[in-house]
């Protein structure tokens, strides 16, 4: 009888143990869907502010921004962003948007860019890039 | 009776053993597998740390440059806390980041040994993480000897950037002769990296000679000297 009652006991806890398990994979394997979906965003995000820094360091992003060639830079995006929308915003330091270009309804995330350029003013370049349809 | 309750107590313990030992296997599960569910570290933070550092490294020398026109430290601050402000109120919103800056900019110019010099240090603070990156500039001109002899002026100076010596540009270099400034043509001067010499014959003893030299950032630093007579 009481062996009986110490298996039982055992099977309870065997069972809870299995459910906690499970619970466990399920919950990690739900995470990892979630930061796989996001990969693609958070990879466009890195190769976008890494053109940015490569376009800067060689003056090239200076001169875009003293010349006001947005046009010029929005196509250079155009080719790092191929699949979705974006809009690109230049405010000046005092905060003022000097250029729009492009649309952006569903916001998947927004990348901002500071430049000094040659007579020293700074602009900043934000990039709102539209969720994947 | 006793035997049925040594039984139950048996019971009891087996059960709680088992409770321990399953929850030290849930324990050692979970810290198994902490290292697959820590934070993901967001990589843009650094890739705006690199762009910060490109926007100081240009705009440090550019506010050198400016201030040193005017031989006042106004420009550097003014500009630096502009910077500052607008960095605080743009791209540190986006990014979670603080953004401060210290430093300053000295001038000890119309003497044998002047100089331009400037610190900073740029400090960005973000969620667990702080850099703190300096930039220096050290610009010095030496005038190592400035004779008159045999109707003929001599004057050697030396410049260095960051204790490296530069090829330098004079703007300007002048004498002064019976109390008037005397321009020095560019002919009579040689430049060297590192280097400047004046070879200039004047048959009356010029009492100072002063310059004006760039190095290749377009910073400026003013030189007096007296001349000596042999």
């Amino acid at each position: 009888m009481m062996i009986k009652g110490q298996m039982k006991v055992l099977e309870s806890l065997l069972s809870l143990l299995l459910v906690l398990l499970f619970t466990i994979l399920v919950t990690y394997n739900y995470m990892m869907s979630i930061r796989s979906l996001d990969l693609e965003s958070k990879e466009l995000k890195y190769s976008i502010l890494s053109a940015l820094i490569k376009l800067d360091s060689c003056g090239f992003l200076s001169n875009i921004i003293e010349n006001e060639h947005w046009n010029e830079l929005y196509d250079i995006l155009r080719e790092l962003i191929p699949n979705r929308n974006f809009q690109l915003i230049i405010l000046n330091e005092n905060f003022q948007i000097i250029a729009k270009l492009g649309t952006c309804n569903d916001i998947a995330f927004t990348i901002s860019y500071v430049i000094v350029s040659n007579n020293i003013s700074f602009y900043e370049v934000r990039i709102i890039v539209e969720s994947k349809k | 009776m006793l035997n049925l309750k040594n039984n139950i107590f048996k019971g009891q313990a087996f059960a709680l053993t088992s409770i321990i030992i399953i929850l030290f296997i849930i324990l050692i599960g979970g810290i198994a597998l902490q290292p697959l569910i820590c934070e993901d570290i967001d990589i843009s933070n650094t890739m705006i740390i690199n762009d910060l550092n490109i926007c100081m490294s240009r705009l440090f020398i550019k506010v050198i440059v400016e201030s040193s026109k005017y031989g006042e430290s106004t420009v550097f601050i003014n500009k630096l806390n502009k910077f500052q402000e607008f960095l605080n109120k743009t791209i540190s919103k986006n990014y979670n980041l603080k953004f401060d800056w210290n430093g300053g900019i000295y001038f000890n110019w119309n003497s044998s040994i002047s100089f331009t010099k400037a610190f900073l240090n740029m400090k960005i603070s973000g969620k667990n993480f702080k850099v703190i990156k300096q930039y220096s500039y050290n610009f010095i001109v030496k005038i190592l000897h400035s004779i008159w002899i045999n109707s003929s002026l001599n004057v050697k100076i030396k410049a260095s950037l960051n204790n490296k010596p530069i090829k330098v540009n004079v703007l300007a270099f002048l004498i002064k002769v019976n109390n008037t400034w005397i321009k020095v043509n560019s002919s009579y001067i040689m430049i060297d990296t590192g280097q400047i010499h004046v070879h200039y014959n004047v048959s009356i003893p010029p009492t100072f000679i002063y310059g004006i030299i760039s190095d290749i950032n377009g910073v400026i630093v003013k030189i007096k000297c007296e001349v000596k007579s042999a």
